[in-house]
This record gives C-alpha cells, sequence and structure tokens, in this order.
C-alpha cells in the first residue's frame, strides 16, 4: 500500500483533536459516520455538478451535518467535534471562519429541533441558506471574520 | 479518563483502523486506487461529479509522479484544463476541484492547489481539503 492522500485511509485522515475526541467518544462514532454521509448524500441530491464545490452546496453541507450531530450527540458535543474537524494546521483561517460559521448555525437548527426527522433538518438548513444565513464565501481580504 | 474507557475507545479506534485498510485493500478501480491521468476524464462534467470522483486519484497520481512540477500556468491548464472559478483558497496560485469528502468524518471538499515560483513555473502542488 502506498502512502498518498486518496490511499491514506480514515484514521490518517483526522485531526489529532477529532482522534482525541473519538478515543473518549467510540460509541459516538456510527452516529458521527452516519451524519457525514447523510449530509453527503443530501448535499449531492440538492446541488448536483458544479453545485457541489460552490459555497452554497458547502454551506448547507456543514449546517446539515452539524444539525444532525447536535440531534443525534447532542449540541455539546456537535460543538467540539465539528470544531475539532477544523483544527488542522494548513485550514486557511477563511475557509475555516466560514465552516464554523455554517456549523454554528446547524448546531442551533439540531438543538432546537431534537425531535426533528432527517428531511426536516435539511430542508431548515436550506431555509437558513435560502434566508442568508448562512456563509457562502470565506471572507475576503479585509472583510471581518463570521465567526 | 476511566481505564476502562479509554480501553474501549482504543479497541474501537483499532478496529476502525482495520476497518480503513481492508476498505483501502477491497477497492477497486477509482474511489482508492491510484489512477492514471486521463484528460478526457479529467474534464468529463458527467463524471466528476460523480463516486469515485476520479480527478481525486489522478491527481494523487499526477503528484506523486512530480508531473506537475516544474510546469507554467499554459502548460497546466493544457492538461487540467481551465482552474475551477471559486473563491476559496484565495492566496493560492491555481485551484481544482477533486472531489467531496472521501475519508475521515467530514462534509468536506478536496482540491488540488499549486503555487508558483518566481519565474512562474509550479514550485508547489498538494491536495488539500476546504
Amino acid at each position: 500500500m502506498n502512502d498518498g492522500y486518496v490511499r491514506k485511509g480514515i484514521w490518517t485522515d483526522l485531526t489529532p483533536a477529532e482522534k482525541s475526541y473519538l478515543i473518549q467518544h467510540p460509541w459516538q462514532i456510527d452516529e458521527i459516520w452516519e451524519a457525514a454521509q447523510t449530509a453527503l448524500a443530501e448535499a449531492r441530491s440538492r446541488f448536483p455538478g458544479a453545485g457541489l464545490h460552490n459555497g452554497s452546496g458547502d454551506a448547507f453541507r456543514h449546517c446539515y451535518w452539524s444539525a444532525l450531530l447536535a440531534r443525534d450527540i447532542g449540541p455539546s458535543g456537535a460543538f467540539e467535534f465539528t470544531t475539532a474537524h477544523e483544527a488542522y494546521s494548513s485550514n486557511p483561517a477563511g475557509e475555516r471562519a466560514m465552516d464554523l460559521a455554517n456549523n454554528a448555525v446547524g448546531i442551533r437548527i439540531g438543538r432546537d429541533n431534537p425531535e426533528a426527522t432527517d428531511a426536516t433538518l435539511a430542508a431548515l438548513c436550506h431555509a437558513a441558506l435560502l434566508a442568508g444565513e448562512l456563509t457562502t464565501a470565506p471572507p475576503a481580504p479585509g472583510q471581518p471574520y463570521p465567526y | 479518563m476511566a481505564p476502562a474507557r479509554l480501553a474501549i475507545g482504543l479497541a474501537v479506534l483499532a478496529l476502525l483502523g482495520a476497518g480503513a485498510v481492508w476498505h483501502v485493500a477491497a477497492s477497486g478501480d477509482g474511489g482508492g486506487t491510484a489512477m492514471t491521468f486521463d484528460p478526457a476524464v479529467w474534464r468529463d462534467e458527467g463524471r466528476i461529479y460523480t463516486d469515485p470522483f476520479p480527478r481525486l486519484a489522478m491527481a494523487e497520481a499526477l503528484i506523486a509522479g512530480g508531473t506537475l512540477t516544474g510546469l507554467t500556468r499554459p502548460e497546466v491548464e493544457d492538461r487540467l484544463g481551465p482552474p475551477t472559478d471559486t473563491p476559496y483558497f484565495a492566496d493560492r496560485d491555481l485551484v481544482y476541484w477533486l472531489s467531496e469528502s472521501q475519508r475521515g468524518f467530514g462534509v468536506d471538499s478536496h482540491w488540488l492547489v499549486m503555487d508558483f515560483d518566481g519565474g512562474g513555473r509550479v514550485v508547489r502542488a498538494e491536495i488539500v481539503r476546504d
């Protein structure tokens, strides 16, 4: 097996902070994994083609992922893990701020709707996007960070 | 942390690591297997946005082979087409979207980013996530 990026595998692709979180919360591994897969699939459906990498698709993914986590492992755990996910040295500050801002909206949605279905959480995140509550681009030079 | 809890966590993560190794070993074409660069596939919008997101494996092969290092911007664009129009990674010189997250527990995208030296040639090419 080579040690290239694609073949690194699951463990080596985690940030140190994510590894620490998962070691301390191994019973949440399935839920965290499933939430990510659900969010990716929903984003593929709602933002097909090039929409996958535009700001709206990315913002929705982070919001929905975080909302699912807040519902399934609790807002505190969702905050801790999604923040750990962004904690790596090569993550540009603007992109990290954007992701954290959208995660925060998702965590609020999940916290406020603990009995919601996946579909409802997705709809709420999409509504947040349409309402301008999500951040769809990193801050331009000189602009304040959203988070 | 209680020793029992730590032991359980480490055991689960060991299983997770073993699962990752199995997954990589079992994966077929693309989505985890190095793939020779194919310019037609790279530019095929009917394929690049769907699983197994072939650009990621091709980018890995390009980097591993050192193919991009030393190229000028026109030479890169001749091979890879126009870069992705995105505000992401604004401090990098050339950016191509590769795939949605293929590993880990996140919902990010993977990108090929390049920097040029003072002479206008690629001095660094790497895969990053947003």
